[in-house]
């Protein structure tokens, strides 16, 4: 069954009229090829939600159109996955490869150090004094006043847990190496250049030096120590 | 159908919605995406990566605990 849609073309009555009533010139009046060819019948591709012709055809977008939004969403996210691989590896270009972040790391193994003992290695070419500190050394530093020291800092912000105490083996004054387990200070660092005396926190208590020891930035990975 | 219309609605029609939802999918898919693609890399080399072979050669490291 077909609808009747109204097809307007150049020789049918009403075009005809209205020419007349605006006075259209004879060139509107020639006969051109397109009035020839019947307009094709679009009926067999139209879908079904479309066909009622009393019903907005906005009712029925949804059907109609979800299957192409669906395409272009799913190839737009891949997209933005793409995007974001390609601007998150060439960022991750400023940062230090692999090799190089491998050679700025010393690993210790924390069984290797006993109780009272210290270690000294090197991290980044530079001394290294790892020491597993006793339970004395630990109070005692604990007990500290802060307005006696020359550079305050407690002693619980120089390590991540009281035991373990990492520093850098450089003498702030001028650089020498100190030694450990040395000084007026049990458990602490005496600095044979200048006479400069830490103590088991690696904080600067008689002598010229003016900081503290540095702490090297470390975490602990099970049973090994990774500086670095 | 009523899904269809729910979500060609809520979400299709307008850029804001359908702009979040292509965020979130690509999330989601990079997720999956990044799973698939290393299982199948790890089936199609068998054998050849280090984490097959790791057992063959203990070393004592810390990146091995």
């Amino acid at each position: 069954r077909k609808l009747a849609i109204p097809v307007i073309r150049n020789s049918s009555p009403e075009l005809q009229s209205f020419k007349a009533r605006i006075g259209a010139v004879s060139c509107l009046a020639r006969r051109n090829y397109h009035t020839d060819i019947p307009e094709p019948d679009f009926e067999a591709y139209r879908s079904n939600s479309s066909k009622q012709a009393n019903v907005s055809r906005d009712k029925f977008d949804a059907k109609r159109k979800v299957y192409s939004y669906t395409l272009v969403g799913g190839a737009s996210a891949a997209t933005v996955y793409m995007g974001k691989e390609i601007v998150q590896d060439l960022v991750g270009y400023l940062d230090i490869n692999d090799a190089a972040r491998a050679l700025a790391i010393t690993e210790i193994k924390l069984n290797d150090v006993p109780v009272g003992k210290s270690l000294l290695t090197t991290w980044k070419g530079m001394p290294l004094f790892v020491r597993h500190r006793t339970e004395a050394e630990i109070k005692a530093e604990q007990a500290v006043d802060l307005l006696s020291l020359r550079d305050p800092q407690h002693d619980s912000d120089r390590s991540l847990t009281p035991e373990w105490m990492i520093l850098v083996g450089v003498c702030t004054h001028l650089g020498c190496i100190p030694l450990q387990d040395q000084g007026s200070f049990a458990g602490g660092m005496y600095c044979p250049c200048h006479g400069s005396h830490y103590d088991s926190s690696g904080r600067i208590r008689k002598g010229p030096a003016p900081l503290n020891l540095t702490v090297a930035p470390h975490k602990i990975k099970g049973e090994y120590l990774i500086v670095g | 159908m009523g899904l269809v219309d729910v979500v060609y609605r809520g979400v299709f029609r307008r850029s804001s919605t359908f702009a979040v939802a292509i965020l979130g999918g690509a999330i989601v898919f990079e997720t999956y995406f990044n799973e698939i693609c290393d299982k199948w890399l790890a089936q199609h080399n068998a054998g050849k990566r280090y984490a097959d072979m790791r057992k063959l050669y203990p070393i004592e490291s810390a990146e091995e605990s």
